[in-house]
């Protein structure tokens, strides 16, 4: 645990690397305003767009020198999300010109079948500790799931007929790769920037509000700090969890009263640390000179260089490239 | 340089912490303030930081008083590391902690870079400048405070029970490191402690006994002492309480003479 | 019975590396009423291997058997039949204090192990009264009492437990000399009077020489002395052990060399002096 670090940075030396954080994050939101902007209608020149956005997140990817196998892992925890997605366009939403690219296929829900994925269910819950590559293993199991259903009608209760239609396909496709595009540039900010980075950028972008009595600096001291403690208290909390647990707690064996008083166990003493830490780094900061809302400097600058400047000129022209595109063709 | 006259601290209004406490310290002195737990010793530490405000009775140094628009010019004078390594260290990283005051101070990022180079490398954590506080051990983000302290570049430097939560290492990698601050700076030095053996290294004794200042001087003009310390309720050393009994049960010279020498030793 | 280790080893695994916390680590404890000391440098795996001993990390190889129930283990094991028997005290135990008042604090521990619900809130109280907390205190808040207190409050809720074995991680850790050597007599009186074996984490040897009898020396992951404190401190490898020897001991070589004092190996004061007026006289 002592060695992780904060946030997501895996260190290197690509252009992507030392752009300014400014300049990554306000692209990145432009960006994605731009891939929101284009609409699910299905028709081929937002597909051709969609494409181009793809095709730009795969560049930048490759040339951040980031793996391509630790971007993707970003999509995993959305992996469900994402098939489900797919599958409720394909199965249910109907389309407003039946262009069929298959025949009927008719899928049975019949007592043969159901019991069979039954069976399948369980079995792919205990044998997916020992297969190696779980998201594989998760799309073949989705794939059997309607293979079972395909294959045995045998006491039939309930069928219904499938149609791959061009549009609701086409759809689905769109859907599916604009969420993937999106994760992938956000992981990649989080991948090529420092999380102080990240934060003085935050900083800077939203320096302007101080003219309305936003106390910006402020704000971004206390993600600083939060930041820096993160780590910390997750070791202090494991410490904790230890201590309670050699006092007997055991969130398996309890009753839910029981467990009520377990957890608090653990929050307290947390909250009781972190009030006391306040308190000392407050007078820490104090002697250090450390003034709310004074100026100070900072031993982190961040410069616009000229490739931020084209960076920035290039998301800004494809992002009104976009707009026209839809808005006015 | 460090004048205080008459001061009397009390938290609530009623029980007194520090009860009319007069001293003064030298310029580039190494002092100990000693005293059994409750006896005032980390209250002082606050108070000659800034962070208190004596409720009698003054406080100055060199002549500036400790009043309110004096506070920012008594900041560049007194620096403090405190006993908890975790909860002064403010920074993400090693760098950007030893950097805190600097940035506070305004400096050129330039001037920081090279000043935290300097001061991270003379407590030996130049190739720790990236790491994150919870990589560290406790004696090695001590370390930092001393460096984050050093950078400031203030004359007088206040320990506050620095090691006690350390390890024996981290308790003798700190207390070498200040010792060569002191030697090599010619800073003040005002270490707070509970530790005899650790007082023994300084030029200069305080003893604290519930609120009231009742000795000052050379750490070994008080040893010898024994009714002194023996007032004080402060558990001595092995070696040291040996000498006070034998002493005290009239022992041959030549065992009190050996033991002295033993105390001085150490 | 007690506790025992064979051949354990034990893996902390880290993102990319692992390494070996505990190497071929073998062990007997038993459960009567010694005082063992543990020390060694940093990272020389006490703390881990104390976590062995109540089932808060299991061995990657070899097996660890605590009042005969063997971890790993192939069945079920519910693991508050360990904690029953062996008692942990971590560093800084002041920081598991949560409840409204003291005495609720101390019975946490036995009604989360499900003693006897009549007798837990006495036990609870003689285990207040054996560290030395006053009855008015029993339902002040664990928060209002001083950092010495604390310290004992989170004792006590182990020692409820009723366990067979106590085992402290530095105990003394953070308190001044007077906070030490007054925790120290308490646990001694505790040990005592209940017969129960301690095993006492700590780098201060003058503790471990003061109290316990027998001392084992983690280095590295591995055991590398196991034994009467008597033969430690007269170890011929002694030197190459990193360790230091009791202050009365170091006392005791000086005045062997200065005043030609026989040299004896003596850990506390009235054993020095008694030894110093035998020889030495006025």
């Amino acid at each position: 645990m002592n060695n992780m670090t904060i946030g997501q940075y895996i260190p290197g030396n690509s252009w992507l690397h030392q752009l300014d954080p400014r300049v990554k994050m306000m692209s990145l939101i432009m960006l994605l305003i731009s891939i929101f902007l284009i609409p699910i209608q299905g028709n081929q020149v937002d597909l051709y767009m969609l494409a181009g956005y793809l095709l730009l997140t795969i560049l930048l990817i490759m040339s951040s020198q980031i793996p391509i196998l630790k971007v993707l892992q970003g999509l995993r925890p959305i992996l469900f999300l994402l098939t489900f997605i797919v599958l409720i366009q394909i199965l249910i939403v109907a389309p407003n010109e039946k262009v069929a690219l298959t025949q009927p296929v008719t899928f049975y829900l019949s007592w043969s079948s159901i019991s069979a994925l039954l069976v399948w269910f369980i079995f792919y819950q205990w044998s997916k500790k020992w297969v190696r590559f779980k998201t594989l293993y998760f799309l073949f199991s989705v794939i059997m799931v309607f293979f079972l259903q395909y294959i045995l009608p045998f006491g039939n209760v309930f069928d219904y007929e499938v149609i791959l239609y061009e549009e609701t396909v086409l759809r689905a496709l769109f859907i599916f790769f604009r969420i993937v595009i999106i994760i992938m540039l956000t992981s990649l900010l989080t991948f090529t920037t420092m999380t102080t980075d990240i934060n003085d950028g935050l900083e800077g972008i939203l320096l302007p509000l101080k003219w309305m009595k936003v106390p910006v600096d402020v704000l971004a001291m206390m993600v600083s700090l939060t930041l820096r403690y993160i780590p910390t208290l997750l070791i202090e909390t494991d410490k904790i969890m230890k201590a309670q647990a050699s006092r007997g707690v055991d969130f398996k064996e309890a009753s839910l009263k029981e467990k009520v008083t377990q957890v608090i166990s653990l929050l307290i003493p947390v909250f009781v640390i972190s009030f006391k830490r306040a308190e000392d780094l407050a007078n820490a900061m104090e002697v250090r000179g450390y003034v709310i809302g004074q100026k100070r400097t900072k031993i982190d600058v961040l410069k616009i260089k000229y490739t931020d400047f084209i960076s920035l000129f290039m998301v800004i022209l494809i992002m009104s490239l976009t707009i026209y595109q839809v808005f006015f063709t | 340089m460090i004048q205080v006259k008459n001061m009397t601290f009390s938290y609530n209004g009623q029980d007194e912490a520090i009860k009319n406490v007069s001293f003064s310290i030298e310029k580039g002195h190494f002092v100990s303030i000693v005293g059994h737990n409750g006896s005032g010793k980390s209250t002082l530490a606050k108070l000659l930081v800034g962070l208190l405000k004596p409720t009698s009775g003054s406080l100055s140094i060199d002549d500036l008083d400790y009043q309110d628009h004096n506070m920012v010019d008594i900041r560049k004078k007194v620096g403090i590391v405190f006993q908890n390594p975790d909860n002064q260290f403010v920074g993400v990283t090693v760098r950007h902690d030893i950097a805190f005051g600097l940035e506070n101070q305004q400096l050129e990022p330039s001037i920081m870079e090279e000043k935290v180079h300097y001061y991270a490398s003379l407590v030996g954590m130049e190739n720790f400048l990236e790491k994150e506080p919870h990589q560290l051990s406790g004696g090695q983000k001590q370390r930092v405070a001393i460096a984050s302290a050093l950078a400031m570049e203030q004359e007088i430097i206040i320990f506050d029970e620095a090691t006690s939560m350390l390890d024996p290492k981290g308790v003798k990698d700190m207390m070498e490191t200040i010792i060569n601050i002191h030697k090599q700076f010619k800073k003040t030095i005002i270490m707070i402690t509970h530790d005899l053996r650790q007082a023994g290294y300084t030029d200069d004794m305080l003893i604290m006994k519930d609120g009231t200042l009742i000795a000052q001087g050379t750490p070994s003009t008080l040893f010898q002492d024994v009714k002194l310390l023996r007032s004080t309720q402060l558990l001595l050393p092995f070696e040291l309480e040996l000498y006070e009994k034998a002493k005290e049960l009239n022992m041959n010279e030549k065992v009190i003479h050996a033991l002295w020498a033993y105390n001085s030793k150490t | 019975m007690g506790i025992q280790f064979k051949d354990v080893t034990f893996r902390y695994k880290g993102f990319k590396t692992s390494y070996k916390a505990l190497d071929m680590i073998n062990l007997d404890i038993a459960p009567k009423g010694e005082i063992i000391g543990i020390c060694g440098h940093t990272g020389s795996g006490k703390s881990t291997l104390v976590q062995h001993m109540n089932g808060l990390l299991q061995a990657d190889e070899g097996t660890v058997s605590v009042f005969d129930i063997q971890l790993p283990n192939k069945k079920k094991i519910k693991l508050n039949t360990l904690r029953r028997r062996v008692g942990l005290v971590f560093q800084f135990p002041e920081y598991q204090l949560f409840e409204e008042t003291i005495l609720k604090d101390v019975m946490f521990g036995p009604k989360n192990l499900k003693m006897n619900h009549a007798s837990i809130e006495s036990i609870s109280k003689s285990s207040l009264k054996a560290v030395g907390i006053d009855a008015s205190l029993f339902d002040q808040s664990p928060f209002r009492i001083s950092g010495g207190q604390m310290r004992r409050v989170a004792i006590a809720g182990v020692l409820a437990m009723q366990p067979d074995i106590l085992v402290l991680d530095e105990p003394t850790r953070g308190l001044d000399p007077v906070g030490q050597k007054e925790l120290m007599e308490m646990l001694y009186d505790i040990h005592k009077s209940q017969q129960k074996t301690l095993l006492i984490i700590s780098h201060d040897m003058d503790i471990l020489g003061a109290y316990a009898n027998r001392i084992i020396v983690m280095n590295e992951g591995e055991k590398m002395f196991d034994g009467d404190k008597d033969r430690l401190f007269s170890h011929p490898k002694f030197d190459q052990m990193n360790l230091d020897y009791p202050s009365s001991i170091k006392v005791m070589k000086h005045l062997h060399k200065e005043i030609s004092l026989p040299y004896k190996l003596l850990y506390t004061m009235d054993e020095v002096i008694s030894h110093i007026k035998e020889h030495i006289h006025e």
